[in-house]
């Protein structure tokens, strides 16, 4: 098993960082309203590839899953993709309430 | 003060003699002249007349219980005759080896004389006791069968604390005790009768000791039973499966049908069949026996990969430990590697626990072509079987070049369709630059070659190349060989290395306990993020 303990504690805990603001994102979305929950949905949306990345990672890394050829930066596109998204609906937001 | 100090200057002078007498010595044995030495010596030889010596063995001063079949043993030498008599009556008894003798009760002298051809005599003699009174030991059953002991040969001093004691009846079984045992009393100590005829019963497939009557029997020892028929028996305590905590089988020869094992105490032992046992797991037993899982024997290691030259021999040891609780008959056999491989030891039995480190010769004739021989060494016992990978390379005797290769850690292990990663490095050991041709082969275990491929490249001193080898999708799992192959001259120098095909790296185990780590780390991090939520809720 190529896991060590110290690539389980980084792994875990980035995991465990990340699941946090998913929990917080999905919270905050259910008192949004417009643009800015559009914005906290590209977040969330932006977070689970995070999310997702880390479990393949961690299941590569433990030699259950088989490497994926250019799955980082597949991952790191579609997160670039949605954070830009987020972002950007987040300032039309933001300018929609201080005009 | 002044005596004091006049002792140690005393001291100190004495010791600086000492001192200096010792490395004046030492310097005169270092002193070697080298001149030749040359001196007349006289040898006076005085011829003496000899004596023959006699001695008394047995019997000893001590007491016997019986007065009839005493055992007489002595030593002699140089002695051209020897004779003995009983209290210098009843005339002298000539001897010409151990002998046995009777008497009378009472106290006696057992006067034993030797002379040799001189007419020199010598003489021993020994006191001793018989008292019939004493005891009686009832062992009729086991006189003179067998190896049994002859009780009434040994004193009663002796009888107290006998060692090696045997019973046995020669067409049912043997006891062999391992403990020295005082023969003199049993349970009821007042009677002065030890009654080993009827407390001990050595029949067909059956040993018995009635450890009541006779506490002083109740001890450890190799029990033999004979005639017996069955194809692997095992051992039974009062009808059932003996535990392996009393009962350790040492051998069981079919041919002649005899059982031996050891047991710690008495009472009814015999034999039966052993059910066969579901393989890759061993059990000593039924009832109160240790069951134990995984592989009944280890095999260390797994695969052989030897390099030899043309007519070159070289020896490797491979160790195997029997897990079991009993002993275990082991079978070496080899596959396609009956022309270089020698096994002196091909079955042999491994009491419980033991390790064997077998040899293994390997030979390698002068007319053996140079080529890759893969074969296997299959360990065998009769539930499992092992089987070592082996590689033979036979490179040609005059092979000036030398091939180095070496599978990148990482390609050892090696998915289906996956690339394997090789450092391959070449000495040329000759004068001058050579064009060297390279066929690079994969094979399985099996010796079917999968992959070939060739080169030629020209060396000067060294050179250093880093392979790879794309695996086919539809390879099989399991263990292959990388096989370079370097010809030049017609002489073939070779290097070869171990890699595996597999269809995951990690256990199942391994797998769960993953996944129940990332489960648990969503719990957690939620746990975190209702507290963390929970604390702000209530701060505002």
């Amino acid at each position: 098993m190529a896991l060590s303990l110290i690539s389980i504690i980084f792994n875990m805990t980035i995991f465990i960082f990340y699941l946090m603001i998913f929990y917080f994102l999905i919270d905050i979305t259910k008192n949004l309203e417009g643009d800015i929950k559009q914005s906290s949905i590209y977040f969330i949306a932006a977070i689970s590839v995070l999310i997702f990345r880390r479990v393949q990672a961690t299941l590569s890394q433990s030699e259950i899953l088989n490497p994926v050829i250019y799955s980082a930066e597949i991952t790191v596109l579609a997160f670039a993709i949605l954070f830009f998204l987020g972002v950007f609906y987040l300032y039309k937001g933001v300018k929609e309430l201080f005009p | 003060m002044k005596r004091g100090f006049i002792i140690l200057i005393s001291l100190v002078v004495l010791i600086a003699v000492i001192l200096s007498v010792g490395y004046y010595k030492i310097k005169e044995k270092k002193s070697i002249t080298g001149e030749a030495t040359n001196s007349n010596f006289a040898v006076t030889i005085v011829l003496s007349s000899t004596f023959p010596n006699v001695s008394i063995v047995l019997p000893e001063n001590e007491t016997y219980i019986t007065n009839k079949n005493l055992q007489l043993n002595y030593t002699s030498q140089g002695a051209s005759s020897v004779w003995y008599n009983i209290d210098q009556t009843g005339g002298n008894i000539t001897l010409t080896g151990n002998t046995i003798f009777n008497t009378t009760a009472g106290s006696h002298v057992l006067y034993i004389y030797a002379n040799n051809t001189e007419g020199n005599i010598t003489s021993d003699n020994v006191s001793f006791f018989v008292n019939q009174t004493l005891m009686t030991i009832l062992y009729d059953k086991y006189f003179e069968n067998g190896s049994s002991t002859n009780f009434n040969q040994s004193s009663y001093e002796d009888l107290q604390n006998l060692a090696g004691v045997i019973l046995e009846l020669d067409s049912y079984g043997k006891i062999d005790f391992g403990e020295s045992i005082n023969v003199t009393d049993d349970f009821d100590s007042g009677d002065m009768l030890v009654d080993i005829t009827n407390n001990t019963d050595i029949s067909f497939n059956k040993i018995d000791i009635n450890s009541t009557a006779l506490p002083n029997f109740n001890k450890s020892a190799t029990l033999y039973l004979y005639n017996l028929g069955f194809s692997n028996p095992r051992v039974l305590r009062n009808s059932e499966v003996c535990p392996d905590a009393i009962c350790i089988e040492v051998d069981y020869n079919q041919g002649t049908g005899t059982f031996i094992f050891n047991v710690t105490q008495f009472t009814n032992y015999s034999a039966e069949e052993t059910p066969s046992e579901s393989p890759g797991g061993g059990s000593s037993g039924g009832s109160g026996s240790v069951t134990i899982t995984g592989p009944i024997f280890d095999v260390i290691p797994n695969q052989i990969s030897i390099n030899l030259r043309q007519g070159e021999v070289r020896t490797r040891e491979i160790a195997i430990t029997n897990n079991l609780n009993r002993p275990l008959k082991i079978k070496i056999e080899t596959e396609k590697l009956g022309d270089f491989l020698l096994i002196k030891e091909q079955e042999f039995t491994l009491n419980s626990k033991e390790v064997k480190y077998l040899d293994l010769d390997f030979i390698i004739r002068k007319d053996v072509v140079p080529d890759l021989y893969i074969g296997k060494i299959i360990v065998s016992s009769e539930d499992e079987e092992e089987e070592i990978l082996t590689v033979v390379e036979v490179e040609s005797i005059g092979a000036l070049l030398d091939v180095y290769l070496e599978i990148d850690q990482r390609s050892k292990r090696v998915f289906k369709g996956e690339e394997v990663l090789a450092q391959i490095k070449m000495f040329n050991l000759g004068e001058r630059r050579t064009d060297v041709n390279i066929e690079y082969q994969i094979r399985d275990d099996e010796d079917n070659i999968l992959l070939t491929t060739e080169e030629t490249i020209a060396i000067e001193v060294q050179t250093s190349l880093i392979k790879n080898f794309g695996l086919p999708e539809e390879i099989k799992e399991g263990k292959y060989v990388l096989y370079i192959r370097a010809t030049y001259n017609n002489e073939v120098a070779s290097a070869s290395d171990f890699f595996e095909v597999i269809s995951t790296r990690t256990k199942t185990e391994e797998a769960i306990y993953t996944i129940i780590v990332i489960l648990l780390a969503v719990i957690l991090s939620f746990i975190i993020y209702y507290l963390i939520k929970r604390k702000i809720t209530r701060m505002y």
